[in-house]
């Protein structure tokens, strides 16, 4: 992941050294927390489409890694405050990337959602076939999700707000789920109403995320840009 | 000479500017020192210049009471307002100007007297001779000054004896004594210990209550504790300047930012 | 628990130099001791009440110095009236003012030679002013003489404060009268003091512009008044030595003693204001 946080040594003060190198540990964590998810929902759209039960496990065994991820941010964030007093950019990162992990750390409870799901479905009901609407729905969840990386690591500001805005793209899918009663087995009407619901969250989120990343950026709400 | 600052009303308007910079230039010689500054000053708020050693925010601030004019070399462009007067007209009485804008500087400068001589000096200098008024002048200021309790058994004693915190809030007292309307303070706390610098960051903190208080610091944390207002210098310009809380969180201008991340200066 | 001294780092170079500045202490010291005790011991025992109040006798080979006595007591009261105001004023101005022509000319005048300045003292006070040889001629010429010496010194001590302090006052609406005779002379008032009686201890033991100016070597009568000759104690000493043989030796060591005890207490006087009221 570029940045323009690490700049020449050459006019660095001792305490800004110690201030970057905590800095670079966030952002390595943080990092890591965003592939980490990403993986999640990928892996949990895989598993769905084929009932795959080994992939859908290790999704669920991620979770946990997902979560400690997350305090461990968490902590590294009051860490820097308490010790360094960022100001300007450097505070709204800082102050964002807490927001961004509890963001991230719900995407990655949501994927293991799916698992679950995944691994009911495969126990209980071995012939349930996913709807195509909500094989749409993942597959932009993904691409809303893999913009959002990219707009997070090249701190893109206009992909940012393009990406915010797939959450309508979304919510239409998700109406035409809850609209589309006809001819389906109860069971697998509540399972696509749940996953419809869930995916949308998920996608609100990512909204979330595109938010935090243009307030970083700019200093500035998203909706006051469009 | 006319005491043209003398008849200057004192408006009593809130969210007035009682202080106003307009394209103002101060040389050293022929050294630029300060070039092309704007600022407004609210009155009864901390407004605080930043920057790194050597912007030009003593220059500025010492332009305000035309203490540099002590300065053989000294020469200025432009104009500093007061109450919508321009201190640098020739017709302006500076000693007069100096007791309406008071100054504490980084050293602390005791007069080696009693600690009494020293509030009294400045309140014989406006005509005060009555002992008793003079008492109670003397009295009054070291309260507001938060030092009347540590030396009111002791008021005869050489101010040279004090702590330095204790020196420095004598100096605060010498200055409010006469009343003025404005109180510049150049890096009042930078010669003092931790202890002492919270005192009197405090102390300034209820002072603005009274007063008007522009405060020069290198400091980033004192200009963010105490100030309302901040203007960021660098290299003799205004780079930026504002609410402090804005300030702090979203600057618009790189140097700025690059100044609070510790990058320069 | 034993507590231990720490003396001081003591190398082997510190302890030569150590050893080295005693030796030059005590050599000094025991110098001026010295000095001291061949020129000041040696009249104590012609000391005596008819000494001090008597005129001269019998070729100098009896009597006293009492208007040697009255004569330097006189020159010098006249002569520092004069010079420790102007001193005081002059050495005051010139530090608070830009004045680098009248300062250099001071420079060069605490330089000239004490019989230059006698030979000036004649020339115009003596002489073109018509003072003839007086205690007024001879006071004016000391004074010229020692108002640049003082006149330095109370500049360096009035350099010395430090800027800030004027600043301060300044910021406070003071003007420059205000500054200097409110708040800076009175905060080196005894150094001020001290400083002007050290250089004045200087005017006590002139000879030459005296003899120019103002001492006789015989006088019949005191002085009437500022117009009158008068003797004085250095220039006696110089008559006795010049002029008289080993019969007037006795005189010039008494007188010289008398001389040297009024030094010594003009120089008390200047240590005692050296503290300042702190």
């Amino acid at each position: 992941m570029d940045d323009d946080y690490t700049r020449e040594e050459v006019n660095m003060t001792d305490e800004r050294r110690h201030f970057e190198k905590e800095f670079s540990l966030l952002r390595a964590e943080l990092s890591k927390m965003v592939s980490l998810v990403s993986d999640s929902i990928e892996m949990a759209s895989v598993s769905f489409e084929n009932l795959d039960r080994t992939l859908a496990k290790k999704v669920i065994d991620l979770d946990d890694e997902i979560d400690n991820l997350n305090r461990e941010i968490e902590d590294l964030v009051l860490d820097v405050i308490a010790r360094f007093n960022p100001l300007g950019k450097d505070l709204r990162y800082v102050v964002a990337a807490m927001k961004l992990a509890n963001n991230l750390e719900r995407i990655g409870d949501h994927a293991c959602n799916f698992s679950e799901r995944t691994l009911w479905i495969s126990e209980n009901m071995p012939e349930f076939k996913p709807s195509l609407l909500i094989k749409q729905m993942f597959g932009e969840v993904i691409s809303m999700l893999q913009k959002t990386v990219s707009a997070f690591s090249r701190r893109d500001v206009e992909l940012a707000i393009e990406t915010w805005k797939m959450d309508d793209v979304i919510d239409e899918l998700d109406r035409k789920v809850t609209n589309d009663v006809e001819g389906f087995e109860p069971h697998t009407l509540v399972l696509n109403v749940l996953f419809s619901r869930d995916l949308e969250r998920v996608a609100d989120h990512l909204t979330n995320i595109c938010e935090e990343i243009v307030f970083i950026e700019t200093g500035k709400e998203l909706k006051s840009l469009l | 000479m006319i005491e043209m600052a003398d008849t200057i009303e004192r408006r009593n308007i809130k969210n007035e500017y009682i202080l106003e910079v307009r394209n103002f230039n101060a040389y050293y010689g022929e050294k630029l020192a300060v070039r092309d500054a704007n600022v407004k000053i609210e009155k009864n708020k901390i407004t605080a210049i930043m920057g790194p050693s050597g912007c030009g925010k003593s220059t500025l601030l010492r332009s305000m009471n035309r203490i540099n004019d002590l300065l053989s070399e000294f020469k200025v462009q432009g104009e500093i307002l007061f109450h919508d007067k321009n201190i640098y007209d020739p017709e302006i009485d500076v000693y007069i100007l100096r007791r309406r804008i008071g100054m504490v500087f980084q050293k602390p400068t005791p007069f080696p007297m009693s600690i009494f001589e020293n509030i009294a000096y400045g309140l014989r200098l406006i005509g005060i001779t009555d002992k008793k008024e003079l008492r109670d002048r003397v009295k009054q200021a070291l309260e507001m000054a938060a030092l009347w309790d540590e030396v009111k058994d002791d008021l005869e004693k050489s101010a040279l004896k004090l702590s330095g915190g204790q020196q420095q809030r004598l100096c605060i007292a010498r200055t409010i004594a006469i009343e003025p309307e404005v109180i510049l303070f150049d890096e009042p706390t930078s010669a003092l210990d931790p202890v002492a610098t919270q005192k009197i960051e405090s102390l300034i903190e209820d002072l603005s209550e009274k007063f008007t208080i522009v405060i020069v610091t290198h400091n980033i944390g004192q200009a963010s504790r105490i100030s309302d207002y901040t203007v960021f210098m660098y290299r003799g310009e205004i780079v930026e300047q504002g609410p402090t809380s804005k300030l702090l969180t979203n600057p618009q201008n790189e140097i700025t930012q690059q100044f609070l991340s510790g990058k320069i200066g | 628990m034993t507590i231990t001294k720490t003396n001081g780092s003591k190398t082997v170079e510190n302890k030569k130099a150590r050893i080295a500045l005693k030796i030059l202490t005590y050599f000094i010291s025991i110098l001026i001791v010295f000095v001291f005790i061949l020129a000041f011991l040696p009249g104590l025992k012609y000391w005596s009440w008819e000494f001090f109040s008597s005129f001269p006798e019998d070729q100098m080979t009896g009597g006293g110095i009492f208007p040697a006595i009255l004569g330097s007591i006189l020159l010098t009261a006249v002569s520092l009236v004069i010079a420790i105001p102007l001193g005081i004023f002059l050495g005051i101005v010139l530090s608070e003012y830009n004045l680098s022509y009248i300062k250099f000319a001071v420079t060069i005048l605490s330089g000239i030679p004490s019989v230059v300045f006698g030979l000036f003292g004649l020339g115009l006070f003596c002489i073109t002013m018509n003072m003839r040889t007086s205690i007024l001629a001879g006071g004016l010429t000391l004074s010229l003489m020692v108002l640049p010496v003082i006149s330095s010194s109370v500049y360096e001590v009035m350099r010395s404060i430090p800027r800030e302090l004027r600043e301060a006052a300044y910021a406070l609406g003071a003007r420059k009268s205000e500054v200097i005779f409110d708040m800076l002379v009175p905060s080196v008032r005894n150094s001020i003091i001290t400083v002007s009686f050290v250089s004045a201890g200087r005017v006590i033991g002139e000879t030459a512009p005296l003899i120019l100016t103002a001492a006789v070597f015989y006088a019949t009568n005191l002085p009437k008044n500022l117009l009158s000759p008068v003797m004085t104690l250095p220039t006696h000493i110089y008559f006795l030595a010049a002029a008289y043989g080993t019969k007037a030796r006795w005189m010039a060591e008494g007188a010289a003693s008398v001389l040297i005890l009024f030094v010594i207490l003009v120089y008390t006087i200047a240590f005692m204001f050296r503290r300042e009221k702190k």
